[in-house]
């Protein structure tokens, strides 16, 4: 038998999960993370996992982890050393020069990754057309070294003016330092991400220059941690954040790439799923520990961003752009929220209840962890209400303490508010819910769509608990839980294809005059990933390029990324392109100028190797009473109904296709529990998946009628 | 609250307002997503220069998304000047409403333009919801009018407009708009802009809607009134905080781009706890009303009020009406803080970052540790002309981050902006691709942030090559009066506009003609510092050095020579 793992490495648990050819899950385990060790964190989850098969057994080992985010928000990436264009030593002291937040006096803007004493400028310019205004000198080139030499930098980055459109003075210089320093690590920003807006390119670069030897360093240390384990190196595959899987050392060539390795995992098994079920239209819901995610599945296809920042504020549900760190590179499009099973409820000074942002993590935790922790959590309010048994959390191996919960939530809300623990209780979920529902509607509505046209898969430990409240209040139709929503994400790294992406700015109208120029670029660029594929060994049969672009009006200074036609660029390939564009226009902002001209920003081409999906598994089939998963009765509080409800509670693993659960109802599994409001029932699929609805017939969305007619 | 209310009501509020509140700010957030996604502008797409704000059925906002402090409160009076016009009786659903005037449109400067529509359950109306986004030109003198030479009156900046129905029952009233785009430069994308603002005030309606139809149109009054106490409640609260007292605070604008006089700023703050704590911010002793573009009028003054609140008091406090009533502001009619028309106003955002310098001075002098020491306040430069090379004429507005004052506990941040204004800066290889201008350099400015056990922010200096004619329009000030230090820091740097290294220029005002080859260098103020010198760490002195931010010789004169030895010894070692 063969087996693949995914190991995805978060902020409070590394989730594992161990599946066979067939696509069952044999094994699932969460274990702490240590945010110092993340390779031991790698090697113990994954040996929790195997312990019942051989190394030789295990073909795959797909990872997603958080050591490039952590390297850069605890600054501790390799001294980087910076050359640029004279006059620009700033780049990165000025960025876009906003603060991360509007009224908060303390506030502090994130710290250039290169102090300004490691910033090097060197004599040399290009105009805004690419020709040359000041020439690269070579006696230039020696002074330029001898001030790299001074830095002690590992890593040297180069970013000079436009070289998108003209590499040869970045070249020029990587290929005199390169030779200079053989040791050092030469990146010119021009090889990274040959992208217009300089702050933004300079960024992504300075990225790569912090993170590689880190990230080298990382992979190694795992490969070897493989091998001495009997695993045949090139098993590992790593995820990143644009919803792909690369090998590491395409990884280590691309730090700036997996940032949000673990958050695309979850979208990645979201879209999966959404495509086994048929589901078209889907919103992701993650909910974890700490943070709850939200991303939009649109016909199929989920959505990626170029405007990516690693630690930038935020402000009224948007992100505050240019306070981070930005990446140049595509990402899964996310939307995100404090508010977790850790988020701390507390009464303000003027009596009302607030639920985060702070949390207590993994450590103290929740009150009910019993390890110290004396503020209430949203998990506390959940074991109060019945919704969590405090006996089988995590699937027993943890216990919770339902005193400590109650006691938590009387000292620190009841008794201030003058309510009973249960109202206390009950509140601090409407409140969290409400938070959560701000950053669905911001996914959905914001985006012109309707949320009642949409599905919700809710996974993460805590999602299938609020998943319900939140679609009611919403007016979304169908909650959909995976089989095994804790790991749900670790689970969407096996379903990853292997991907990476390239791209070139154009900055031309798209118009015949300029169709040799886009052709020649997007020949180029697809030439890259051609090699790319060649160089990560993928069979032809499994190659894939997916183009798209960067487009606007030409007056616009915002672009929006829109498929390309295939086929060389002639008449009717621009036709086609430009009418896309407008159709994707009309959709995003609804309206669109079919006169106007069309720019072509960037052409960005995905190069994709298919992987193989394992069929989901088929569950055995039962009838339509899920009597023989029935483990018990208990109390349980609904926030529809206002009071505590005795309720059955269904144990998921007995659970068999076919079986409906009619609300108030509970359905527990190791790592979640499902919550069935009394208004709701839940119906198990063919593959083991619970599907939460109405009970009562509602009104047909607005698409089931236009479907109808 | 009304004392009869139970104390059953008050418990389930405790939850219910917290959930309620998230649901209103989660329209007008939806709204403003919808409107920085669906505008034509730059100025709201890329620079989220754009608000949203709903309000209750008598004109009280409710909730706001603000992406910029300045429109912190300047939808305020929106619905007030709206319902002058048009009385309650006369709205029907559909009808929108759009107003840009400072005097009559409840907006600040000509160029934010507003749209609002009443919102109705069945017939009964129930609020309103509101928008405002900058347009680029809205006609005047010369494109982006303000504080241009000549520029005297509000006439001049361009075309004023009073709420008007610009939809009526969902049909856009053609003459109405066509006469209003004649009116303006640029005027082909406009139309896009408006259908944007409509459309967002469209998913605020359906929202509202939803909203009051979940609540009952009985308990949904009740959660508005409620919001709006419990804000009060909050600030009040934050007010009872601070000690009673009066406490003033003068500082002055260098000029008001028209006369080279001065322009005096003063407040007196005043706290009182009785009968309910609240704050009276008295303007007296301010300047007289001037003819240059700086005069402010009350919403902007509000604005400006309301965002030294949220930044001193609570960065959380929701943006809603209750400002109003724990806020006394007494502004003398004719001043610049309140001017009468035709007043010009153009340039009305230079004055509110000295006034937000003002009030955080005055707060200074409360709470010293929650404020920051003075900033550089506004550097935005106009550049104009026609662009031979592509053919076109252009206009190329760029604002400046300059220092944030020091503050305890932290130095304050280099080359930012600050205050009201977070507007972000026109990348190089943008604006060298668009205008025929070359930016030769770009970078800190040694030495401009204060000394001080947290050291002021550093100052910025961008240098700008006309590759044609081009005329420059200044908005800037500190070029005279330096920023000021707190606890024993030192003054911030100030800044300066020079033409080919030699030929200093005034801080506002022109336009100033540059020729093919010359060069502008703009230079913004930086920051004063907080706290003694000497305190500072050696460490961050050391890493100033080492970087560069604070030259040895700087160093030297504004700190104790051992500590400079100190930070000198493990600068070598950075």
């Amino acid at each position: 038998m063969k087996y693949s793992v995914g190991v995805d490495i978060g902020g409070t648990f590394t989730d594992v999960v161990l599946m066979d050819a067939r696509g069952a899950i044999v094994a699932e385990h969460k274990v702490d993370t240590t945010p110092a060790a993340l390779e031991a964190c790698f090697v113990e989850a994954l040996s929790r996992a195997s312990e019942k098969c051989r190394p030789e057994d295990i073909h795959r080992i797909l990872h997603a982890t958080t050591v490039a985010t952590n390297s850069v928000l605890e600054g501790k990436g390799a001294r980087t050393a910076l050359v640029v264009t004279e006059g620009f030593r700033d780049i990165l002291e000025i960025a876009r020069q906003r603060r991360p937040s509007l009224y908060d006096l303390k506030a502090e803007r994130a710290r250039p990754l290169v102090p300004r004493r490691l910033c090097i400028e060197v004599r040399e310019r290009l105009g805004s057309d690419g020709s040359v205004v000041t020439p690269l000198q070579d006696s230039e080139l020696q002074r330029i070294a001898a001030c790299v030499e001074g830095t002690r930098a590992e890593s040297v980055v180069i970013a000079l003016l436009f070289s998108y459109l003209n590499a040869s003075h970045e070249q020029k210089l990587r290929d005199y330092l390169s030779k200079s320093f053989p040791q050092k690590l030469v990146i010119a920003s021009s090889d990274v991400i040959p992208e217009f807006r300089e702050f933004e390119r300079t960024s992504t670069a300075v990225l790569v220059g912090y993170l590689k030897p880190i990230f080298a360093a990382y992979t190694k240390n795992l490969s070897n941690e493989l091998v001495s384990r009997g695993h045949a190196a090139g098993k590992l595959l790593i995820m990143n954040s644009a919803g792909g899987v690369m090998s590491p050392d395409a990884a280590r060539d691309r730090p700036h790439a997996i940032v949000e390795s673990g958050p695309a995992a979850g979208v990645i098994a979201a879209a999966t799923l959404a495509e086994q079920l048929g589901e078209k239209n889907v919103i992701s819901f993650d909910m974890g520990g700490t943070t709850a995610k939200a991303s939009l599945i649109e016909s199929g296809a989920y959505r990626t961003t170029t405007e990516y920042e690693i630690g930038g504020g935020v402000h009224q549900s948007l992100a505050v752009r240019f306070t981070g760190y930005p990446i140049k590179a595509p990402m899964i499009d996310l939307t995100e929220c404090s508010a977790g099973g850790g988020s701390i409820a507390s009464v303000d000074d003027v009596g009302v209840l607030k639920v985060g942002p702070r949390s207590a993590g993994a450590d103290p935790g929740p009150a009910c962890y019993g390890r110290g922790g004396t503020e209430p959590t949203v998990t506390d309010a959940n074991v109060v209400l019945g919704r969590i048994n405090p006996d089988y959390f995590v699937g027993g191996e943890a216990r919770l303490d339902r005193r400590l919960a109650r006691a938590a939530i009387e000292s620190r809300i009841a008794r201030p508010l003058g309510m009973t623990v249960m109202e206390a209780a009950a509140g601090i979920i409407d409140i969290v819910n409400a938070h959560m529902a701000r950053i669905l509607r911001v996914v959905s509505v914001a985006r012109g769509l309707d949320p009642r046209d949409f599905a919700l898969i809710a996974f993460g430990g805590a999602g299938p608990l609020h998943a319900a409240d939140l679609a009611a209040d919403l007016g979304i139709p169908r909650v959909i839980v995976p089989e095994a929503p804790g790991v749900f994400s670790a689970l969407g790294l096996l379903w990853a294809d292997l991907r990476a992406d390239f791209s070139s700015t154009v900055r031309r109208n798209v118009t015949r005059d300029h169709a040799e120029h886009i052709q020649g670029a997007l020949g180029r660029v697809e030439a890259e990933a051609q090699a790319w594929l060649e160089r990560e060994k993928v069979p032809a049969k499994r190659r894939a390029l997916a183009r798209s672009a960067e487009m606007r009006y030409p007056l616009q200074n915002y672009e929006i990324n829109v498929p390309l036609p295939a086929g060389r660029v002639n008449a009717a390939w621009i036709a086609r392109a430009c009418k896309a564009f407008h159709a994707v226009h009309q959709r995003l902002y609804s309206y669109c100028d079919r006169e106007e001209q069309v720019q072509l920003v960037n052409v960005r081409v995905a190069a994709v190797g298919r992987t193989d999906r394992p069929r989901p598994r088929l569950l055995d089939r039962g009838g339509a009473s899920a009597q023989p998963a029935l483990k018990g009765r208990r109390k349980v509080h609904f926030q529809e109904a206002g009071s505590f409800v005795d309720c059955p509670v269904y144990e998921r693993n007995r659970l068999r296709a076919g079986n409906r659960v009619a609300g108030p109802a509970l359905i527990e599994q190791a790592d979640s529990t499902v919550v069935v409001p009394p208004s709701m029932s839940a119906a198990v699929d063919v593959h083991g998946r619970i599907v939460l609805g109405l009970k009562v017939k509602s009104a047909p969305s607005r698409k089931a009628q236009w479907a109808k007619a | 609250m009304d004392k009869k209310t139970s104390a059953a009501q008050q418990k389930t509020d405790a939850v219910a307002l917290e959930v309620f509140s998230n649901a209103l700010l989660s329209i007008s957030e939806e709204m403003g997503a919808l409107l920085i996604r669906t505008a034509y502008s730059t100025n709201i797409k890329e620079r989220h220069d754009a608000s949203t704000a709903i309000f209750d059925a008598q004109g009280r906002m409710i909730a706001q998304a603000e992406h910029i402090p300045m429109h912190l409160g300047a939808l305020l009076s929106a619905i007030t000047h709206l319902l002058k016009r048009y009385p309650k009786a006369s709205l029907r659903p559909g009808d929108a409403f759009l107003a840009n005037d400072a005097y009559n449109g409840g907006g600040t400067h000509l160029a934010d333009v507003t749209v609002a529509s009443p919102v109705f359950a069945g017939k009964e109306l129930i609020g309103f919801v509101a928008n405002m986004g900058h347009w680029p030109d809205v006609g005047g003198i010369k494109p982006g009018a303000a504080m241009t030479e000549g520029c005297t009156e509000i006439y001049q900046e361009g075309l004023r407009i009073p709420p008007m129905k610009i939809m009526s029952a969902g049909k856009l009233q053609e003459d109405l708009f066509s006469f209003i785009l004649l009116n303006m430069r640029f005027a082909e994308d406009r139309p896009a802009d408006l259908r944007a603002q409509v459309a967002t005030n469209e998913v605020g309606i359906r929202r509202m809607q939803e909203l009051c139809r979940k609540y009952g149109l009985k308990r949904f009054r009740e959660l508005i009134q409620g919001t709006l106490d419990y804000n009060e409640r909050w600030i009040r609260r934050r007010i009872r905080e601070l000690p009673e007292g009066s406490w003033s605070f003068e500082d002055q604008l260098d000029d008001d781009a028209h006369t080279p006089e001065p322009v005096p700023l003063k407040v007196q703050l005043t706290i009182r706890h009785k009968p309910q704590p609240h704050m009276v911010f008295d303007f007296e002793g301010s300047s007289p009303q001037r003819t240059g573009g700086v005069n402010c009028v009350y919403e902007a003054l509000f604005a400006t009020v309301a965002y030294a609140l949220k930044a001193t008091l609570d960065p959380e406090l929701w943006s809603n009406a209750a400002f109003e009533r724990v806020v006394k502001i007494k502004a003398p009619e004719g001043s610049i803080v309140n001017p009468r028309p035709p007043a010009p106003v153009g340039g009305r955002g230079t004055t509110c970052q000295r006034l937000a310098d003002l009030l955080l001075g005055a707060m200074s002098k409360v709470v010293e540790d929650r404020v920051t020491a003075c900033g550089h306040g506004t550097t935005t430069v106009n550049l104009h002309g026609h662009d031979p090379i592509r053919g076109r004429s252009y206009i190329c507005i760029d604002g400046l981050g300059g220092g944030m004052g020091g503050r305890a506990g932290h130095d304050g941040m280099d080359a930012v902006q600050i205050n009201t204004n977070n507007i972000p800066n026109l990348p190089t290889e943008v604006l060298e691709s668009e205008y025929p201008i070359r930016i030769e350099r770009y970078e800190l400015v040694p030495d401009s942030g204060g000394a001080g056990e947290f050291r002021g922010g550093s100052a910025t200096r961008k240098d700008f090559r006309m590759l044609a004619d081009t005329g420059f329009i200044a908005h800037a000030d500190r070029h005279l009066f330096r920023p000021w230090p707190l606890s024993g820091g030192k003054p911030g740097a100030l800044g300066l506009h020079c033409k080919n290294s030699s030929e200093k220029l005034p801080s506002k005002g022109g336009p100033h003609e540059f020729n093919t080859g010359e060069v502008l260098r703009c230079q913004t103020a930086g920051a004063g510092g907080f706290g003694d010198p000497a305190r500072r760490s050696p460490e961050r002195l050391a890493v100033d050095l080492a970087d560069g931010k604070v030259t040895e010789q700087a160093a030297r004169r504004d700190y104790p020579p051992q500590l400079v030895d100190q930070a000198l010894a493990l600068a070598a070692k950075l």
